[in-house]
């Protein structure tokens, strides 16, 4: 038998040569988040940068996490590798680590590239704090991925697909590039319930030492909490899939 | 120790009992059917011998090892071959097999040599650079079976195995399991082709409603009817009226003009003559012929019918 550690970099390796050409990778993972970034890096400038880059990182985070576990736990449902995995002496963790360890990697490799744009753009990327920048990619990437998984989880491919988008555009205005001011105060609260206004607030206080929702302290916090609340059901949900 | 040991075994969905108490023991070296109509329970029976469903209650022993649900050791002792597609579509055959071989701790030369060996037994040598999706039906069902016993294990489950398989490709798996089997594995095969379970099973489990209904050996089986044998009467005259009389435990059937009865030949005559001579017709002819796998199926579920009802009428008053 192989260590849980093992045998999710296997399942990692499994979903990376099946599944990173795929189309949902490609549009939703790496275009449509290099395309917003190229848009409102360059339209974006006039709202002042520290508003609009660690928004465009969280929100290229997002899209590029999720999608890879979209894609590699709804692929794998449909086309018979999830009920391959499920017969190999693997455990339920390993299975959600493997697959959430594919979408951590595309969500740091997502906001890589958006930040090498918009140092392209606009010049290099400030750093002012960098642990709070550490914890905003680690946060946001984990919590990112976890998310699709989770869905993926519970969802048939379609669904999850229209469950995902609506929370990913959901937090691409609440929480990720329209500051807090421009919010109705009767909408305001959803950008406090969303975890991308934490994961940005945190890449921003790492970035441009300034923040735009909730002080450094809260937003870590409060990363932090969405981080272990995503975990958690997407743990529960995977166990309750994989051993009905 | 037997391979597998089932004891009392139940599944509740919500309302709905798929398990209602299920035994049954399978030797090593013994193929095993478990057989039923839809919704009988049997892939709910074979994921809980594999640890991939919580079982509401009952025991379930892999050689000598308690299953628990997810529990990787039991994994390990089992290869499953689930209904639908259980591989990975993106990869080939070759790429497949060493990735499940590697979840199963082997690597290296070992590795090599393993999938080197089922390749070679299982005909995919010219296909093992294809991918699974690009496969036939019956490529891929290999490659599943390949990817199930790519770790030797002692217990091999497999559910549905020929369905949508050609003629070619059901004989090659029947040689397959046999050959599985010989070695001195356990194989459980589901399937709704009797025909196919009674021809490549040591043992038949048949299950309606979540109960095994009856067990044993194809010939127990045959036996249990209380015939091997059906009856095959030309009736002149009413054929209804005359099957109507006869005793329903002997499963009349009317065709035409003919009556079809199961049972021991001498009660069928004496019944078929009485229950003729009843109502006024004549018996033309009587002919017997082999009961189909089919008809020993029916019947034995007939019988179960039956003392069910008996069962319930001094109770319930059903």
């Amino acid at each position: 038998m192989v260590s849980t550690v093992k045998a999710a970099l296997i399942i990692l390796y499994k979903d990376f040569r099946q599944y990173y050409g795929k189309a949902p990778v490609i549009s939703w993972g790496i275009l449509f988040p290099v395309t917003i970034v190229i848009l409102l890096g360059y339209y974006g400038a006039g709202m002042g940068m520290w508003r609009t880059v660690p928004g465009l990182l969280a929100i290229s985070m997002l899209f590029s996490a999720s999608s890879m576990t979209h894609v590699a736990v709804g692929f794998d449902k449909l086309g018979g590798g999830m009920e391959a995995l499920i017969h190999t002496p693997v455990t339920p963790t390993a299975i959600v680590i493997g697959k959430a360890l594919g979408g951590i990697i595309m969500g740091l490799a997502g906001a890589g590239i958006a930040a090498a744009i918009l140092s392209a753009m606009t010049g290099a990327l400030p750093v002012f704090n960098p642990p709070f920048f550490v914890a905003g990619l680690v946060t946001g990437s984990l919590t990112f991925s976890l998310l699709g998984t989770a869905i993926s989880v519970m969802l048939s491919p379609v669904p999850a697909v229209a469950a995902l988008n609506f929370l990913r555009f959901s937090m691409v205005f609440f929480g990720g590039l329209l500051p807090a001011a421009a919010l109705p105060p009767q909408v305001r609260p959803i950008a406090y319930a969303l975890p991308m206004a934490y994961v940005s607030d945190l890449i921003r206080y790492g970035t441009y030492n300034t923040y735009e929702y909730v002080d450094p302290a809260t937003a870590l916090i409060g990363s932090l909490m969405y981080l272990i609340a995503v975990a958690v059901i997407a743990t529960k949900s995977s166990f309750d899939y994989l051993i009905p | 120790m037997p391979a597998i040991e089932v004891e009392n075994l139940t599944k509740r969905y919500g309302r709905v009992w798929a398990l209602k108490g299920v035994f049954m023991s399978v030797e090593k070296g013994e193929v095993a059917a478990v057989l039923g109509p839809n919704g009988a329970g049997k892939t709910t029976l074979l994921k809980a011998i594999a640890g991939a469903l919580r079982p509401t209650g009952g025991r379930v022993e892999v050689v000598g090892v308690r299953v628990r649900p997810g529990d990787p050791r039991v994994k390990s002792l089992i290869g499953y071959v689930a209904e639908g597609p259980s591989f990975f579509p993106e990869l080939s055959v070759e790429e497949g097999l060493r990735i499940v071989g590697s979840l199963h701790g082997i690597g290296g030369e070992e590795l090599r040599a393993r999938i080197e060996d089922i390749i070679s037994e299982l005909g995919l040598g010219p296909h093992m650079k294809r991918k699974y999706a690009h496969l036939s039906r019956g490529l891929r069902r290999r490659a599943e079976i390949g990817a199930a016993i790519i770790h030797d294990p002692p217990v091999l489950i497999l559910d549905e195995p020929t369905l949508g398989l050609d003629v070619f490709s059901v004989i090659a798996l029947r040689n397959i399991i046999r050959v599985f089997a010989k070695k001195g594995k356990a194989v459980v095969i589901a399937t709704h082709n009797i025909a196919e379970a009674m021809s490549i099973s040591d043992r038949v489990f048949i299950l309606r409603n979540g109960v095994v209904i009856a067990s044993g050996s194809p010939k127990e089986l045959r036996r249990l009817i209380g015939a091997e044998e059906a009856l095959i009467a030309k009736v002149e005259g009413d054929a209804e009226r005359v099957a109507e009389t006869i005793p329903t435990a002997l499963g009349p059937r009317v065709e035409g003009n003919t009556i079809i009865l199961t049972g021991p030949a001498h009660e069928c005559l004496t019944a078929l003559l009485k229950a003729a001579d009843a109502v006024g017709a004549r018996v033309v002819s009587v002919t017997t012929k082999e009961l189909t796998w089919e008809e020993v199926f029916m019947r034995l579920l007939e019988k179960r019918s039956r003392e069910e009802r008996a069962c319930q009428c001094p109770l319930g008053g059903r």
